[in-house]
């Protein structure tokens, strides 16, 4: 019994019967379709961003990435480095608090941004008023602030918009 | 940032999916080196981060590596002993001519253009906040996530519960590197690039025997501005461009086998990558089921079924880690339950025009949506068999676009707005294949053998 299926009997796989170039039998179906795929490569530069762009990130620092984002949001250059730097001073083992003001994009950016670069260190995130909670230091060693303001007495400034504040200086 | 830091895991991932390959090719064909290449890199960058996953259970740092190092000599020995004995290598694809050859310039220039620009790209939104800082916390661990990272509240905003095929990969390239560098992570969107177009032209030369055709669809890509030069494209760290690629490449060997197998192993080994890239990859897998129920005829379940079983195992034991671990449940979408999807059946009406508006915007896609209309009109009115697995499966794939947005806890219009562009990455190396399969010259005579039937 022939199978059913229209073409579960070829094996395509297999070389081909004839020689390519020129044997096959329906060449104008297979033309169209090449000058289909050729207009497509060619249109699609067209569509590319106006002149080139291209800032080369080689040889730059290997947090390159993460660097260019601190950069997008105003926060200064080689941020991966000092954020991991400070948050890995900070003493204790317990999670380290990263706040925010509700509805502020580039403070929400920056902690997202500190929670990825810091691990070794579970950061949290939570979007506050303009009060930080009364008992943060209940949970958290330190509370880092992102895009908050003036910084607070004796904080630990890892560049202008984010600072950090640990247990020991609130309890004081 | 440093590219270069990428080789030594590069190349060593590359010789596990050359040997992979190899192993998996069915006895009596020919494979060229060419092919061998574009294959075994994009199986290979996956099948090295299972490997990591796997051994990651029992080593850290440097016990892991040489693991991963004497897992992957082991099976380039056997790949060696069987090229040695079946010889089923050539280094030009069978057949092409040397103008054929001349035309391999046109991808690779293509390619090029594309890897010199993604020189000046940096990681973006989901490619840095979820997938290399997954790479970074279990670099951070020697190997894979401690399980604190899978429980802690705090963490869940990062998805934990998401599989680790790509953010492994990136571990393997940084533990061989010796530290983690963003710029080996980038290094592997070109490189999977480059293997997802040769996979693409590959596939396209099995189905149309047509250099110029095959050239050109492995260049296509450059035909879709999203992809290649996008914030959120195919070079800046998404997972969902191989993804579509794993699968393209594991429908195209399915429909191109025929009832005795053909190379049905080596596209189950790229289905498995399908829930280990990404969690719809689940779906991708039932819609790649049934393209091989449809193609082999439902009698013939066991090849269905032989090709998405390895997925499936693997799906299953992430399932399985992920209950071991104690992940909670995710907060972002709520549990598939009839109420939920009646509920959210209500969103169609949003979700469905969106996708169809993003798909014909000029400056995101070129006109790739001709593209995959006039592949689905020809496929329609001359092989039917073909536009009934082509045009099912890119269903199925919709379906798996749509099901987060339908569940979705977060403001749907922001949610499509974030996400739903870089979905559709994952259907252009389908659409592609579907232009490279409706080019397929099936001669008359046995067209009609076949239509007596």
């Amino acid at each position: 019994m022939i199978d059913r299926i229209s073409n579960a009997g070829e094996d395509r796989t297999a070389p081909p019967a004839s020689p390519v170039a020129g044997g096959f039998h329906a060449p104008k179906i297979q033309h169209f379709w090449t000058a289909l795929l050729a207009a497509f490569v060619l249109a699609g530069p067209w569509f590319l961003p106006s002149g080139s762009t291209r800032v080369p990130l080689s040889g730059s620092g290997p947090m390159r990435s993460s660097d260019s984002l601190f950069i997008e949001n105003g926060a200064g250059e080689d941020m991966t480095a000092k954020t991991v730097a400070a948050v890995r001073a900070t003493p204790g083992v317990r999670p380290i608090l990263a706040v925010a003001h509700a509805g502020d994009p580039e403070g929400s950016y920056l902690a997202n941004l500190v929670q990825s670069v810091a691990w070794s260190r579970l950061v949290a995130i939570r979007y506050l008023g303009d009060e930080l909670p009364a008992d943060w230091n209940a949970e958290f060693d330190a509370v880092i602030l992102c895009h908050w303001g003036e910084p607070p007495p004796r904080a630990r400034v890892i560049e202008r918009d984010l600072v950090i504040i640990d247990v020991p200086e609130v309890a004081r | 940032m440093n590219p270069i830091a990428a080789l030594p895991g590069l190349l060593s991932a590359w010789v596990f999916g050359c040997a992979l390959v190899v192993l998996l090719w069915r006895r009596g064909e020919r494979l060229s080196v060419l092919e061998l290449g574009a294959h075994g890199g994009l199986l290979g960058t996956g099948a090295v981060s299972l490997l990591v996953g796997v051994f990651g259970l029992q080593f850290r740092g440097g016990a892991l590596i040489v693991a991963v190092l004497a897992g992957i000599a082991a099976t380039a020995v056997f790949a060696l002993r069987k090229i040695h004995t079946a010889h089923p290598l050539t280094f030009w694809p069978e057949g092409l001519t040397p103008r054929g050859r001349s035309l391999l310039l046109i991808p690779a220039l293509t390619a090029a253009f594309v890897i010199f620009e993604a020189d000046g790209f940096a990681f973006t939104g989901d490619g840095l906040f979820l997938w290399e800082f997954k790479a970074r916390v279990a670099l951070e661990n020697g190997g894979i996530p401690p399980r604190i990272y899978f429980t802690s509240p705090h963490m869940q905003a990062t998805h934990p519960g998401y599989p680790l095929g790509l953010p492994l990969t990136y571990v393997w390239l940084y533990l061989c590197h010796g530290g983690a560098d963003q710029g080996a992570a980038l290094a592997l969107s070109g490189f999977l690039y480059v293997c997802i177009s040769g996979t693409i032209g590959s596939l396209a030369w099995r189905f149309t025997r047509n250099p110029a055709l095959a050239a050109l669809a492995a260049a296509a890509p450059l035909g879709v501005p999203f992809l290649t030069h996008s914030p959120a494209g195919a070079l800046r760290g998404y997972v969902d461009y191989p993804l579509g690629a794993c699968f393209a490449v594991a429908l195209g060997w399915t429909l191109l086998s025929d009832r005795r197998g053909g190379q049905l192993p080596l596209a189950a080994a790229f289905a498995a990558l399908l829930p280990w890239w990404k969690a719809e990859g689940v779906i991708f897998t039932a819609a790649l089921g049934f393209a091989a129920l449809v193609h082999f005829g439902w009698k013939n379940w066991r090849h269905a079924f032989a090709l998405i079983a390895p997925a499936l195992l693997v799906a299953i034991a992430w399932k399985l880690v992920m209950h071991l671990a104690g992940t909670p449940p995710q907060e972002v979408f709520r549990p598939i339950s009839a109420l939920a999807l009646a509920e959210g059946a209500d969103r169609l009406g949003v979700i469905l025009p969106h996708f169809g508006q993003a798909f014909v915007t000029l400056k995101n896609w070129g006109f790739l949506w001709i593209i995959a209309a006039l592949a689905a009109a020809q496929l329609i009115l001359q092989r039917r068999r073909e536009a009934i697995t082509w045009g099912a499966t890119l269903g199925l794939i919709l379906a798996a676009f749509t099901l987060p947005y339908m569940l979705t806890l977060k403001g749907l219009d922001w949610h499509l707005f974030t996400s739903a562009n870089r979905l559709l990455l994952q259907l252009v190396p389908a659409v592609i294949m579907g232009a490279a399969i409706a080019a397929t010259h099936r001669p008359r005579s046995v067209a009609g053998e076949h239509s007596k039937g």
